[in-house]
């Protein structure tokens, strides 16, 4: 029904006409990044759907704040991080977290090459890097956001963001050979 | 040469670059009944939200009715017959009867405050 529709149609249906139908596209289209991104945070499958489920619900509620400047999935992610972080507060799993983190950072010692194409479990190059480097490195090569939408979306300043990008990189680097190949 | 040099450094960052974007990138996850749950979420809240405060304001002007037209009762016969120095009758006589209404007025407040923490 609303297939046509352009993301920022389905939020002034939202907004102006407070139209579940509308606001069920925008949760259609966009639910596997979300869903995707807080995944990769989490690492952990039915607690990050869980927050997803959480993070549409406050976006509807809030919707009326997404004043159109810069992507609506900039904004989504921005809802979806802020869930997060008021999450792992929230619980014992924020400990469980850094635990599982502080643990596989002892792992992760030696130089190790990799192959892009056989490495199916990103988390070990997650795994390196801090809660706060990961979601800004998600939020920049895995969804494309630029550096002013991830400063947005995480309360960094952008040159903050700058940073984080660069010496999430360098610990990477460190820590891995990416071999180079053909991407499609 | 120099420019040479730096465009091999952009092009060696944009290869690490596409390395992580590749690496990075999700699967799409197929939507498996994801939408269909939230959306029912969504419209069980919008009904509580809806129902909560007519509900609550029904409720409590049932509750409130009977005290409500004694205590007008009382003041028709206060205005009838108003003696200065029985005021201080009527007065204990009546407060009994703003009990019930205050707690009327304790029950919507409460009902608010659960529409608001529902909604949080």
């Amino acid at each position: 029904m609303f297939q046509d529709h352009s993301d920022l149609e389905l939020v002034a249906r939202c907004v102006a006409a407070q139209d579940p139908a509308a606001y069920g596209e925008l949760v259609q289209r966009h639910q596997s990044q979300v869903r995707g991104f807080l995944r990769k945070l989490t690492r952990d499958i039915e607690f990050a759907d869980d927050l997803a489920q959480d993070c549409f619900l406050h976006a509807w509620r809030k919707i009326q704040t997404y004043s159109g400047r810069g992507s609506f999935i900039g904004w989504l992610l921005k809802v979806a991080y802020t869930t997060f972080l008021q999450s792992a507060r929230k619980t014992k799993r924020y400990d469980e977290i850094l635990g599982e983190v502080g643990q596989q950072r002892a792992a992760v010692g030696a130089h190790v090459t990799v192959d892009p194409h056989e490495v199916a479990d990103v988390d070990k190059f997650l795994a390196v890097l801090g809660e706060d480097e990961r979601a800004v490195l998600l939020l920049s090569y895995a969804y494309g956001l630029s550096h002013r939408e991830i400063s947005s979306a995480t309360g960094f300043p952008v040159g903050t963001v700058k940073s984080i990008i660069f010496r999430s990189k360098e610990k990477i680097r460190e820590r891995f050979d990416i071999e180079d190949h053909q991407y499609g | 040469m120099t420019s040479k040099i730096i465009n091999m450094v952009e092009r060696m960052k944009d290869k690490q670059d596409r390395a992580l974007e590749a690496l990075l990138r999700s699967e799409p996850i197929a939507d498996d009944g994801f939408t269909a749950h939230v959306m029912g979420r969504i419209r069980r809240r919008e009904w509580v939200r809806r129902l909560a405060l007519p509900v609550a304001i029904a409720l409590g002007s049932l509750l409130a009715l009977p005290p409500a037209l004694r205590l007008l009762a009382i003041g028709r016969v206060i205005a009838a017959d108003l003696r200065v120095d029985q005021l201080a009758t009527y007065a204990l006589e009546t407060t009994p009867g703003l009990v019930p209404v205050a707690a009327v007025g304790v029950l919507v407040t409460v009902a608010l405050l659960a529409v608001t923490i529902l909604e949080d």
